[in-house]
């Protein structure tokens, strides 16, 4: 993954590190060279003396361009990894795997590694190694002009030290990253809170911050304690190793110095193998570096598995051959990502059908529905209600094909949504926790438009027709006019906007893609952080507004919902009830109920509706 | 400067002196071990020295050194890392709960919305542990300071021409202090896209995002924008290494001119046998290795560098959380029972950044024992409102009263002691359920209270339902992401909210900031029963119920309506009267009752 992030730089590095390692040769070679055409009185002492300069200079200079081409590769590397890792989670049609808290664990680990001291310092230390490992070399080619056999034993007593101590790394590793990462989360958890904007105010009010911080230290000491005893556990290994290297290194001494003392090699000769020895220390025990190269190879490969594990390759669009990645955008064309709504660019309305629908969530043994058949044909306008856990938001993330019903269909103008993106664009939906993106409010407002790319003017002309239809003049007005001015106070210039001026920003987004070709408009409690004046605006132009397009409405305020042409009640055992407002008050049941008793806080606060409702229904 | 960085390295050690001394001896057994492998110049010039005159004792010696280098070295470094990364993974955490524990005690929420603030957070929060990795970087500190000493001490000893070759240290030191500006310059400067890029990252894994993002069809842009924002997050990094990179050549190079030099020289004496071979042979050891003084210095100052830029984020952060506990000296205990009631006079409040007041020139009184509920339009301050009252944001003008004491003069921790609320974006608390709803009424040992008052605050917030529904009980534990965790939908988060907001038994101050949003029509109303009989209960301490909402069917069994525009009181008295005088409120409540109609 890597070589992928940039040959030229990888190339590069290779061949800086090479150089690096022919330098420490020349260095270690021609200074014993030199020692001895000095010993000789020789002349070469200046040549040898030269070449030995060479090899002190150069090797520097390549370990300060080995760290620049590495921090270089770093910006490389993180946007592949960072990337490679957003399109597993992208990838799959729906979110199950999202609202799985295994995966989504194991989606956040690795993030939180990318972005962490170690993934930002990943390639940084892969080429430290990599160059430790050049240098090493170098000493043991000097070593090995002498005695290939005292080169071989040398590196075998360095070879035992580094994998005995990469063993005990190994177990740190473990730890650190595998295991125990629940607790470990737990206690991330509860680190975050005091410095979340969101908990600020709670926090305070309650005087949580002691006992939040107690329990992290709780939570986090319950974490570690396991980890520190297989660590000591892992350390005796690792002593033992280095002592082992220890004995097989005074071997390689005594040798030479014995070879030397009976002169079957030269003073210089000495000289050479010594400082060959020295060098070769490269190879043996590396310290944080080779953990953090480690590192960056575990998690290369858990972004692999990670991706495998979601039906995608190791490679950026998840192919590895230019015929295979030619021939995914072929179909990426016809059914892939973000692909456009199958309908022609004007909009025309869609048909919904849930056709004998039992859905049963993965976690849970209930089914949310049994049977449940709901038809609605297109243009039509159905709100939808039901108390609290009832399988409102299940119904929609149906319609958005983000699960698959166990058996039964859902058909969007008889297209499968759970089956490709084209399909499922036929829906625009507002989710009740709709999301606030750090970006500017055309983008906040155009997303449906963004992938398709096409020309800024026309998406600007769609997104200020979106927000008007939402009654968002006033949040216009809040970035004055500006509509490249990011929501989101942290940023220079960024501004932050009330919950009822975000809410309309999720509307107009759902009605770009609306304008973008989607067929059915589903606003799961769109007005619940609306003031009476914003809420009356919206439903003033609610008709106009969703006059081309199938609109399914979600709410608890049933004077929002009575806007709907027709009312379908939903109970633990499906469709409970299904008419007109003016219906449903007439024939009495749970919806006439609720309405009455939302109307009768009216009543009881002296403008008696009741009566006039009463008066009108009977 | 230097006593400001002193100061810094001193906090380090000194927490880490308190969590473990054996393992802060131990860390720095590894800079001992590293004194030997410096020596080893020294040992290979009695080898020579040894071999040219044949002697046995100077051999032995200078072998025996380098055996002990490398036997002891080792088995030095494994212990001294052992120490260091169980320290390291000690002190990160004890200065995390520091940083959590300086944000989450600042008196108000001023910080949070501090531009400046949150981004030096960022860079702490960003990496767990951030400051045990600056202990690390302590060590590797001494560790690259170990190598010089001993080096030049070894050159003193072959020759002292070889101490020539310090001058050059000079630019050394003059680059290497500008590579410290150019990394924090690196590390200010990539914030921003940092922050978005992260933000990005985490809506690919939200669910909500993720279903938003599919039905949009905008994975791929998405996808596109973290890639350019990733990119652009570790540019300024890639730029200040290549630019230390050209500075660290140039300084290579003429050093490596100068010690030529000097070689040649001592080779030219060497000849003539003023200096020995040993000598000659420790000069070509030393000479590689006083190049790495440089280097060594360089490392140095690099891990000084890190470690001093994360502590003084750190400090920063310190600073600031004295300072904004300083603006707060307020200690006068709440009183037990409020008798007159809670006044604003003449208050006015801007938010941080702001171009325009938030309230403006508020004259209120809210009196000892009533219901009020506070209506008015999205951004007309009814938020805020309850904000200043709790001391959450100071006023910019005016002053809030308790009764007659000034809110400025009571510790903000014993008011809000006596305070008690729900907010529409309430805190979705993952932890037990026990813990989320408890927190509301941590007694003076921070303990959580025990089941049945627990129980009693769920009856209290209709939503003894919510607690049957789920597996274990008060033990279950909320949120999907923990194994066996528990997904909870949106009324049923917000009604454990409210839960939490009655666990304090009669508060001096209830405020209910649109509590019910996300509730069905059924719950809302037996909220509402309920909430009139908490009010009674609060009341009899003379508390003040403080209920904000834009139903306005809640507003008329409350004592008292506060109808906000703008940002100023519009209108104030009872349903009734407001009715009456067919103002504001009349029409408002008009609009909203015709949907009923």
């Amino acid at each position: 993954m890597m070589w992928r992030s940039s040959p030229p730089l990888v190339l590069t590095l290779l061949a800086v590190i090479a150089v690096r390692g022919s330098s420490i040769w020349l260095m270690v070679h021609a200074s014993g060279q030199a020692l001895d055409a000095l010993t000789q009185h020789s002349d070469r002492v200046w040549f040898w003396l030269a070449m030995t300069g060479i090899g002190v200079g150069l090797e520097p200079l390549a370990e300060s361009w080995q760290a620049a081409g590495a921090v270089a590769l770093q910006r490389r590397f993180t946007r592949q990894q960072v990337v490679l890792l957003a399109e597993g989670a992208n990838a799959p049609h729906g979110i199950e795997h999202l609202e799985t808290p295994q995966t989504r664990a194991r989606f956040n680990e690795i993030e939180n590694y990318l972005r962490g001291m170690f993934g930002v310092n990943a390639m940084y230390s892969v080429w430290m190694v990599l160059g430790y490992a050049a240098v090493g070399i170098g000493g043991l080619v000097a070593v090995a002009q002498w005695s290939w056999l005292a080169a071989l034993w040398t590196l075998i007593a360095f070879r035992i030290l580094h994998a005995t101590w990469t063993g005990y790394l190994d177990v740190l590793l473990r730890d650190l990253v595998e295991e125990g990462s629940v607790e470990r989360r737990q206690a991330d958890y509860l680190r975050a809170l005091p410095l979340e904007r969101g908990a600020g105010k709670e926090l305070r009010l309650f005087g949580m911050t002691p006992w939040v911080l107690r329990r992290y230290a709780e939570v986090w000491t319950l974490a570690f304690t396991g980890i520190w005893q297989r660590r000591n556990r892992a350390v005796r290994g690792a002593i033992v190793g280095a002592f082992v290297t220890a004995l097989m290194l005074i071997g390689t001494y005594v040798w030479v110095g014995h070879a030397a003392w009976t002169g079957s090699l030269a003073v210089g000769g000495a000289v050479t193998v010594l400082q060959g020895v020295m060098q070769m220390a490269a190879l043996g025990a590396l310290g944080d570096i080779n953990v953090q190269a480690i590192r960056a190879r575990f998690y290369e490969n858990e972004i692999r598995r990670l991706r495998a594990d979601h039906g995608l390759g190791p490679n950026p669009g998840g192919l590895s051959s230019r015929e295979e990645r030619a021939a995914y955008r072929n179909r990426e064309r016809e059914s892939g990502l973000d692909t456009r709504p199958r309908a022609s660019a004007a909009t025309r309305p869609a048909r919904v059908d849930f056709t004998d629908v039992t859905f049963t969530y993965a976690s849970r043994t209930e089914p949310v529905f049994r049977h449940l058949d709901l038809h609605i044909p297109a243009g039509q306008s159905v709100a939808i209600v039901g108390v609290n856990g009832v399988g409102k938001s299940t119904l929609i993330k149906l319609l958005c094909g983000l699960y698959r019903p166990d058996t039964g269909t859902v058909r969007v103008d008889g297209q499968d949504p759970a089956a490709d993106d084209a399909s499922r664009r036929r829906v625009a939906t507002i989710f009740q926790d709709f999301t606030r993106y750090h970006l500017s409010l055309e983008a906040n407002v155009a997303l449906p438009l963004l992938a398709d790319g096409g020309d800024a003017d026309a998406r600007r002309h769609t997104a200020d027709q979106a927000l008007y239809d939402a009654a968002g003049a006033d949040v216009l007005s809040r970035v004055d006019g500006d509509w490249d001015t990011i929501l989101e106070p942290g940023y220079a210039g960024g501004t932050d906007l009330s919950g009822g001026q975000w809410q309309r920003v999720a509307l107009a987004r759902a009605l770009t893609a609306v304008a973008a070709g989607a067929g059915v408009l589903v606003l799961d409690e769109p007005t619940a952080a609306l003031d009476v004046r914003a809420e009356a605006q919206i439903f003033s132009r609610f008709l106009e507004v969703t006059s081309g397009v199938t609109t399914i409405l979600v709410s608890h305020r049933l004077s929002s919902v009575r806007h709907a042409e027709r009312i379908v009640v939903l109970g633990p055992g499906g469709v409970v009830q299904d008419g007109s407002h003016d219906e449903l008050l007439t024939s009495g049941g749970p919806y006439a109920d609720m309405f009455r008793l939302q109307a009768a806080r009216f009543a009881a606060a002296g403008a008696s509706p009741i009566d006039e409702m009463a008066g009108e229904t009977s | 400067m230097i006593r400001y960085h002193w100061q810094s390295v001193v906090l380090i050690l000194r927490t880490s002196w308190r969590i473990s001394r054996s393992a802060t001896v131990i860390a720095f057994l590894e800079a001992a071990g590293r004194i030997f492998q410096y020596l080893r110049p020294l040992f290979l010039g009695l080898v020579v020295t040894g071999l040219a005159a044949h002697r046995l004792t100077p051999l032995v010696l200078g072998i025996g050194g380098m055996i002990f280098t490398e036997a002891f070295g080792f088995i030095l470094g494994i212990c001294g890392v052992q120490a260091r990364i169980g320290l390291n993974e000690r002190i990160g955490q004890h200065f995390d709960a520091e940083v959590a524990r300086i944000s989450g005690t600042a008196p108000t929420l001023d910080h949070l919305q501090d531009p400046q603030y949150r981004d030096q957070m960022h860079a702490l929060r960003e990496r767990m542990g951030t400051l045990g990795m600056a202990y690390n970087s302590l060590i590797n500190a001494v560790n690259n300071l170990v190598a010089p000493i001993t080096t030049i001490a070894v050159a003193v000893g072959a020759d002292l021409r070889l101490l020539l070759l310090l001058l050059i240290g000079a630019p050394a030191s003059w680059w290497a202090r500008s590579t410290m500006r150019w990394e924090q310059e690196a590390e200010d400067e990539s914030a921003t896209a940092g922050r978005r890029s992260k933000h990005f990252a985490d809506l690919t894994t939200d669910p909500v995002a993720a279903s938003e993002l599919r039905v949009f069809g905008a994975r791929n842009a998405l996808l596109r924008l973290l890639g350019r924002e990733a990119y652009e997050w570790r540019m300024p990094f890639a730029r200040a290494e290549a630019r230390g990179a050209a500075f660290s050549s140039a300084v290579t190079v003429l050093y490596v001119a100068a010690a030529m030099g000097i070689l040649v020289w001592m080779a030219h004496d060497t000849l003539h046998g003023s200096v020995s071979p040993g000598q000659f042979a420790t000069g070509i050891l030393v000479v590689g290795q006083l190049r790495d003084v440089v280097g060594s210095l360089q490392s140095t100052v690099h891990f000084l560098g890190q470690m001093l830029r994360t502590v003084k984020r750190y400090r920063w952060l310190e600073e600031y959380g004295e300072t904004a506990r300083a603006a707060h000296p307020g200690t006068r205990p709440a009183p037990d029972a409020l008798r007159d009631g809670l006044t604003l006079q003449d208050v006015s409040f801007r938010y941080p950044g702001a171009d325009r007041d938030a309230l403006r020139h508020i004259d209120l009184h809210l009196p000892a024992g009533e219901v009020v509920a506070v209506v008015g339009e999205n951004g007309a301050g009814k938020s805020t409102l309850i904000g200043l009252l709790t001391g959450m944001y100071d006023v910019s003008g005016g002053k809030v009263l308790v009764d007659s004491i000034d809110l400025q003069d009571l510790s903000l921790d014993d008011w809000r002691d006596h305070c008690a609320g729900a907010f529409q974006d309430h805190l979705k608390l993952e932890l037990s359920a026990r813990e989320a709803i408890g927190v509301g009424g941590l007694d003076a040992a921070d303990q959580i209270p025990d089941d049945i008052r627990l129980l009693d605050a769920l009856d209290d917030a209709a939503a003894s339902d919510v607690l049957a529904a789920l597996p274990d009980g008060l033990d279950t534990r909320l949120g999907p992401s923990w194994p066996g965790g528990v997904d909870l939908s949106g009324g049923q988060w917000q009604r454990l909210a409210i839960g939490r907001a009655m666990v304090r038994r009669s508060p001096l101050l209830l405020v209910l900031d649109e509590p019910t949003s996300a509730l069905d029509p059924a719950t809302e109303h037996a909220l509402f029963d309920r909430y009139a009989a908490a009010a009674k209960e609060t009341s009899r301490a003379g508390g003040v119920t403080l209920i904000v909402t834009h139903r306005f069917s809640t507003v008329a069994s409350a004592d008292r309506v506060i109808v906000l525009a703008d940002g100023a009181v519009a209108e104030q008295g009872t349903h009734e009267e407001l009715m009456a005088a067919g103002g504001h409120y009349a029409e408002l409540y008009g609009l909203q009752a015709a949907g009923y109609r």
